[in-house]
């Protein structure tokens, strides 16, 4: 069991760690500012977190292990050419600068100090010093498809899932709300679309099953059999058995429709998910907050209640606000009304940590 | 601080170059107002929020400020 979780909420960063009574938040940083994502390597123990602030942007901080805070560089934009049309698939014009950190990943074993960053308005940046620096990825960031890219929940494309191939770290998958799911197999230098298979449920036939259109909530990958994914789409859970080249839809009970999944570390067809009623109705069924688990591929689901509010519930677990642990033993959820859950069961039963704490936006085993 | 310049993109590249971190709080990625900051040159907010062209004088006083806002 990892021993400590990363919570980045609405007002600040929080660590939670296990006492003899049990889960409890143990620090506080940054109190007031809103931290979108934090990140653990476990390579070599530093710790990221990146900052959303109302007036100064986007910020990055990294604490060395054992180390305090500081901040380091941002991702930013090059210089936008002058005269250039560049409009996103709402015909909006893109705005290059680092408007959000979606995801922050470390870039494999063989790949030390290296991390992968994915950003609103879409782009890609690496870091090969521990974000010191930083390189967008141009041949992502040019390619004439991202112009199909458009915004689903927030007004603009973001990269919010970064699957590093456990394989080949060179080969790199992500998934773009809403602009499907991108790969590249030579370290970001060229890239192909890979959502085919996704589609929605609504809308006009060119549209719902177009691969950049498409939106994936969340996307991760079996690091015990890594040819198989899994994603939570906006029109409902999608898996692929063969490296992502192809993706059938999946039904769950009772609702298919979320945010958040996350795979066993050792068991690829074992999988969570935080249903809510639908794209237009952001709730729980019924007001109960369950989590949904598959152990058979997503043929059948249960419903793990235990520990859960069952009245007047309505937590929304955003993508980023449910994490497993390298054990699959230890879950952890955080949602969008303050409450925080530990499993140690594999969710068959979970403990109440806080009910008291800003809005969740990510947890982290650290 | 201090400085001088025709236009407050002149000034502020002065007041920047001696604290670059400081652009990256006021100004975006292509060098735009940040869209809750505010530059107000005596007393009155610049209109040119992208290339901050807006001119001061030598006695100007120039504001930023953060425009509260969010829960």
């Amino acid at each position: 069991m990892a021993g400590k979780i990363l919570v980045s909420t609405r007002k600040g960063l929080f660590e939670i760690g296990r006492t003899r009574a049990g889960w409890a938040i143990m620090d506080a940083h940054f109190l007031g500012d809103t931290i979108s994502l934090a990140l653990h390597d476990p390579r070599d123990g530093t710790d990221y977190a990146a900052f959303h602030h109302g007036h100064f942007g986007v910020k990055l901080h990294r604490r060395l292990k054992g180390k305090k805070w500081v901040e380091v560089t941002t991702p930013k934009y090059p210089e936008k050419p002058e005269g250039l049309v560049d409009l996103d698939g709402w015909g909006k014009p893109v705005k290059w600068t680092t408007q959000m950190i979606w995801a922050l990943e470390p870039a494999g074993p063989d790949k030390p100090n290296t991390i992968w960053c994915g950003t609103m308005p879409g782009g890609l940046f690496r870091s090969s010093d521990r974000g010191d620096t930083w390189e967008l990825m141009e041949s992502l960031w040019r390619h004439s498809d991202r112009n199909k890219w458009l915004g689903g929940g927030a007004d603009i494309p973001g990269i919010h899932s970064i699957c590093v191939d456990p394989r080949n770290s060179n080969t790199v998958r992500l998934a773009v709300s809403c602009g499907g799911v991108w790969v590249t197999h030579d370290n970001g230098l060229t890239w192909a679309q890979s959502a085919h298979g996704m589609k929605f449920t609504q809308g006009p036939a060119s549209e719902k099953e177009s691969p950049d259109g498409q939106d994936p909530h969340m996307m991760v990958q079996s690091p015990s059999d890594p040819k198989k994914f899994w994603v939570q789409h906006h029109a409902g859970i999608f898996k692929s058995i063969n490296n992502g080249e192809k993706w059938t839809r999946v039904n769950a009970k009772p609702s298919s429709f979320g945010f958040g999944v996350v795979v066993h570390p050792k068991d690829a067809d074992t999988a969570w998910f935080v249903p809510g009623i639908k794209d237009e109705l952001r709730i729980p069924v019924d007001g109960e907050l369950v989590v949904i688990r598959t152990r058979d591929g997503g043929k059948t689901f249960k419903s793990l209640k235990k520990g859960l509010p069952q009245k007047h519930a309505y937590d929304i677990v955003f993508r980023h606000g449910l994490a497993v642990d390298e054990t699959g033993d230890c879950l952890v959820m955080g949602s969008s009304t303050g409450n925080l859950w530990v499993s140690e069961n594999q969710g068959d039963s979970w403990q109440q940590v806080s009910n008291t704490l800003p809005q969740i936006y990510a947890v982290r085993w650290a | 601080m201090e400085g001088s310049g025709e236009t407050v993109y002149e000034l502020l590249e002065i007041v920047f170059a001696k604290n670059s971190r400081l652009q990256t709080y006021v100004l975006d990625d292509q060098g735009g107002v940040r869209k809750h900051m505010r530059i107000l040159v005596d007393g009155l907010a610049i209109k040119d929020l992208e290339k901050l062209s807006d001119p001061v004088r030598k006695d100007s006083e120039v504001w930023i400020m953060q425009a509260l806002s969010g829960g």
